[in-house]
């Protein structure tokens, strides 16, 4: 999945908007890599494949700075040939900068019982 | 013979049986896939398969030229809940009966030209859902409450060195914790066997001279299966029919096709014996059928085997109740005609 790039403000906190849709049971996660950090840190886990809320969950995270990576992560599990569909949306919403555009990732588990989606971002 | 050659003898026997397999055994008294492109006899290669609106929008759009004519070849096969999205999460397709049909729900289109006429097309759209399936498991609060009993936090705390998710090593901690807690939901508590059904319906229109404007219908027909359980676990029983209503260009009445399919034993191997007649009014051969017993057995993952036994029957032909042996062999998570058992999207 190529990374998306995306002009924030570094003094306002991020809204992580996730839809997720699916029969399947879900994890979802959000990751963070800090500029110039080794390693990801997760700030953030739904409960253990809790059904997502109406398939929408909100996350607000405190301002990143431009270089920071952020990470959405969403993995499907429970049957094989079910489909699923991931929409994410990253915004700050009394910001004037527009929202970054991601477009929505849909697909099947096949002949697995669970499949992946991930949607890296970076800040500029 | 070596463990390396194994494999390899294996394919080879496999495929012989694929070529010996008779014709009948292949039809399989299941809901088919996409039931538009069954309905116009049609095997497309190239089916598209929308996920937005936009996408449908262009798909169908594709299937129009810019003078209004229908199109050869249209094949779209499409999941209507992906284009409204919010509807199916895990709690609603538990919960609510709309949600697990809607999820279910799944509509082909197809156009295809007719025989004999080489400017008219002929078109369908089809409607294929499950009703009920108390054998999906993603459907059972009690699956579920298994899988998170089961799969825990192990899965997730796997990461790369670098602190990303280990994505692979994550969806090989899902998958086994699925496999293990399904089987055990299926084979060890009997759910394998327990009520489903299914139905479709496809409706046919003609162009004449493909133009779209000049639309006219031709004929529907519509498709039930259902399974019941056989005891407890013991086996399961399967009822299918389908219409076919009388057709504008031939002057033959509807058709109708039941089948009857019990069995006894297990989702991996069972005992079994099927009955399918069909009867169209006013036919040369009004009424024909098939009928066969035998065992049927998974020989490894989504490869089913079956010997047995059977005679076609004709009201044209001699009625010779001649025995025949064959080996057949269906592709599938379930047994043949059991195809409802595995969840499908």
């Amino acid at each position: 999945m190529p990374v998306v790039k995306w002009q924030a403000d570094p003094e306002r906190p991020i809204c992580v908007e996730m839809r997720l849709n699916s029969p399947l049971l879900v994890d979802a996660e959000v990751y963070v890599r800090q500029p110039g950090a080794a390693k990801w840190q997760r700030v953030w886990k739904s409960e253990f494949a809790e059904d997502v809320p109406a398939g929408r969950i909100t996350i607000t995270l405190d301002p990143l700075p431009a270089g920071a990576h952020l990470l959405l992560a969403a993995f499907f599990f429970g049957a094989r040939k079910t489909q699923y569909r991931a929409e994410f949306r990253v915004h700050q919403p009394d910001g004037d900068l527009p929202a970054a555009e991601i477009e929505p990732i849909t697909g099947t588990t096949g002949n697995r019982n669970s499949a992946a989606v991930e949607q890296e971002l970076e800040l500029t | 013979m070596t463990p390396a050659r194994a494999p390899a003898s294996l394919a080879a026997l496999l495929a012989a049986l694929l070529l010996a397999a008779p014709a009948a055994a292949q039809q399989g008294f299941t809901i088919p896939e996409a039931p538009a492109f069954v309905f116009l006899g049609a095997s497309p290669g190239d089916i598209a398969r929308p996920t937005t609106a936009r996408d449908l929008a262009v798909a169908i759009a594709n299937g129009i030229d810019s003078t209004g004519r229908v199109q050869q070849g249209v094949a779209v096969d499409l999941t209507p809940w992906l284009l409204y999205p919010q509807a199916v999460t895990n709690a609603t397709y538990r919960g609510r009966r709309g949600a697990f049909m809607l999820a279910n729900t799944q509509i082909s289109i197809g156009t295809v030209r007719p025989q004999g006429d080489t400017s008219a097309m002929q078109a369908a759209v089809a409607l294929k859902t499950t009703l009920v399936d108390r054998s999906d498991p993603l459907a059972s609060d009690d699956f579920v409450e298994r899988l998170r009993a089961a799969t825990g936090e192990r899965c997730r705390d796997l990461v790369t060195p670098d602190g990303r998710p280990d994505t692979e090593a994550r969806l090989a901690c899902y998958d086994r914790q699925v496999d293990r807690v399904r089987d055990e939901w299926l084979q060890d508590d009997g759910h394998w066997n327990d009520l489903n059904v299914s139905a479709a319906v496809a409706v046919g229109g003609l162009f004449p001279e493909s133009e779209i404007s000049r639309l006219r219908y031709d004929r529907w027909a519509a498709w039930v299966t259902a399974g019941l359980p056989l005891g407890a676990k013991a086996g399961q029983v399967l009822v299918h029919g389908r219409f076919d209503a009388d057709r504008n260009d031939m002057e033959l009445g509807p058709t109708w096709t039941v089948g009857l399919r019990a069995l006894v034993g297990s989702s991996r191997a069972n005992v079994f014996v099927e009955a399918l007649r069909s009867s169209t009014s006013d036919a040369p051969d009004a009424s024909h059928g098939a009928w066969s017993g035998g065992v049927e057995f998974l020989a490894m993952n989504r490869l089913w085997l079956s010997v047995g036994f059977g005679s076609t029957f004709s009201t044209i032909a001699d009625d010779k109740a001649e025995l025949r042996t064959g080996l057949q062999w269906n592709f599938g998570d379930a047994p043949r005609f059991l195809e409802a058992l595995a969840p499908t999207p």
